[in-house]
């Protein structure tokens, strides 16, 4: 046996490093399954400090950058909302749970497509709670980066037809971020995207209300 | 002993050598493809078994089953439904843990192995909610009578990709006989909803 061991010694060597070899080769599978479809980019930024944010984006029509700067005001438990008719509407209490509000203030070419942005709330313990239009129990916009009733320009989505122009984006404008949590969720980042893998994370002012 | 003799003695040997690898392969062979596939079996769902009532610690959430009962018809939000069969009903009680999640998939398997699925626009009440927030919703799903002596419930997060992922599994202790003197007459079951309405 010791001569098997003796004969195949610089096989045996190199079989760890052969082994590891083949890890390093295989481990483009992670950049091509993973990391581009999520969000594995951050761009940094802090609530009170404007930030600029750019993106290259896809649609039917081929690709565009989006810039933008975003300036995020303190989080603050919310009762009520005022929608784009400015109607008060008050969010359901429930047990157990708080609603959230961040007000941002973002300054884009009203050209710019924004309106096709996704925002999650990430807890000091890594939970994840995505915006929809519907857990804070009143309707919210579909996005929350854009004002209701001017979202500006939409992305092509290659359907044909050609919908009623959306009204002009202000180049300046303040909207409003609502999440429901758990009352034991304390909100420490905001998250936005447009796209993957880039993407814009907030840490957040939290002002636990009363 | 000749030159000759060594070497055809050699190639003697090198010849069984390559027999016995081909023979080792095709034994290997036969055997491997009767055994069941190393990359399907790690892609089966993961089945968390747990009591009536017990709680489940799947991947997304912590979800328990409890009230398991029987009727001929059902009562969701929109709609009443019946059924030549028998419906199961449940209610389902789940929590996510670290991000927002819900309860997709439902499925009864009974002893034969058959499935039964959702069936109807109300089968499933259950809708997403978000980390931390206890969600109660309830489950119908209906098969024939002479399937729910033994049936089981498994309860997973997506209603179409449960690879992967660990799935409930509750035994609903239900028999037969259980459903004997059920009648469409009878006041229907009504489903429970989520109490956050509008989640998800």
């Amino acid at each position: 046996m010791s001569t098997w061991w003796r004969r195949n010694r610089w096989a045996l060597l190199a079989l760890p490093l052969v082994a590891g070899a083949l890890v390093l080769v295989g481990s483009y599978r992670v950049h091509t399954f993973w990391d581009r479809w999520q969000l594995t980019e951050p761009v940094e930024a802090t609530a009170g400090r404007p930030t600029t944010f750019n993106d290259t984006l896809e649609d039917a029509n081929g690709s565009y950058e989006v810039a933008l700067t975003v300036e995020a005001g303190p989080t603050t438990v919310a009762g009520a909302i005022r929608d784009a008719e400015g109607q008060t509407h008050f969010f359901p209490t429930h047990e157990g749970t708080r609603v959230w509000q961040t007000e941002l203030t973002i300054t884009a070419d009203p050209d710019t497509i924004l309106s096709g942005c996704s925002a999650r709330l990430v807890d000091t313990e890594g939970r994840t709670t995505h915006y929809t239009q519907t857990t804070a129990g009143v309707p919210l916009p579909v996005s929350p980066c854009v004002p209701a009733d001017a979202t500006g320009p939409g992305a092509e989505l290659g359907f044909g037809g050609d919908a009623t122009p959306a009204p002009t984006r202000p180049e300046t404008f303040t909207v409003p971020v609502v999440f429901r949590t758990a009352e034991d969720f304390v909100p420490n980042r905001l998250d936005l995207s447009w796209s993957t893998p880039r993407y814009l994370s907030i840490q957040l002012d939290v002002e636990e209300g009363p | 002993m000749s030159r000759v003799d060594h070497t055809a003695r050699r190639w003697v040997g090198r010849g069984g050598t390559v027999a016995f690898v081909l023979a080792a392969l095709a034994v290997a062979r036969a055997i491997g493809d009767d055994l069941p596939q190393t990359a399907e079996r790690y892609a089966e769902p993961h089945l968390v078994e747990v009591s009536m009532g017990q709680e489940a610690d799947l991947r997304l959430a912590h979800v328990s089953v409890d009230n398991p009962r029987l009727a001929a018809s059902v009562r969701g939000t929109i709609d009443l439904y019946e059924t030549s069969g028998v419906w199961v009903i449940v209610d389902v009680t789940f929590t996510p843990t670290v991000e927002d999640a819900g309860i997709g998939y439902a499925e009864l398997v009974d002893t034969e192995g058959r499935s039964y699925r959702t069936s109807r626009f109300e089968s499933n009440s259950c809708r997403v909610s978000q980390p931390l927030i206890t969600q109660r919703c309830a489950v119908a799903l209906e098969l024939p009578v002479e399937a729910v002596t033994g049936a089981v419930l498994r309860l997973a997060a997506d209603e179409f990709r449960t690879s992967y992922d660990s799935m409930l599994e509750v035994d609903l202790g239900l028999e037969a006989e259980d459903a004997t003197g059920l009648s469409a007459d009878d006041a229907p079951v009504v489903l429970r909803q989520p109490d956050l309405a509008g989640t998800g």
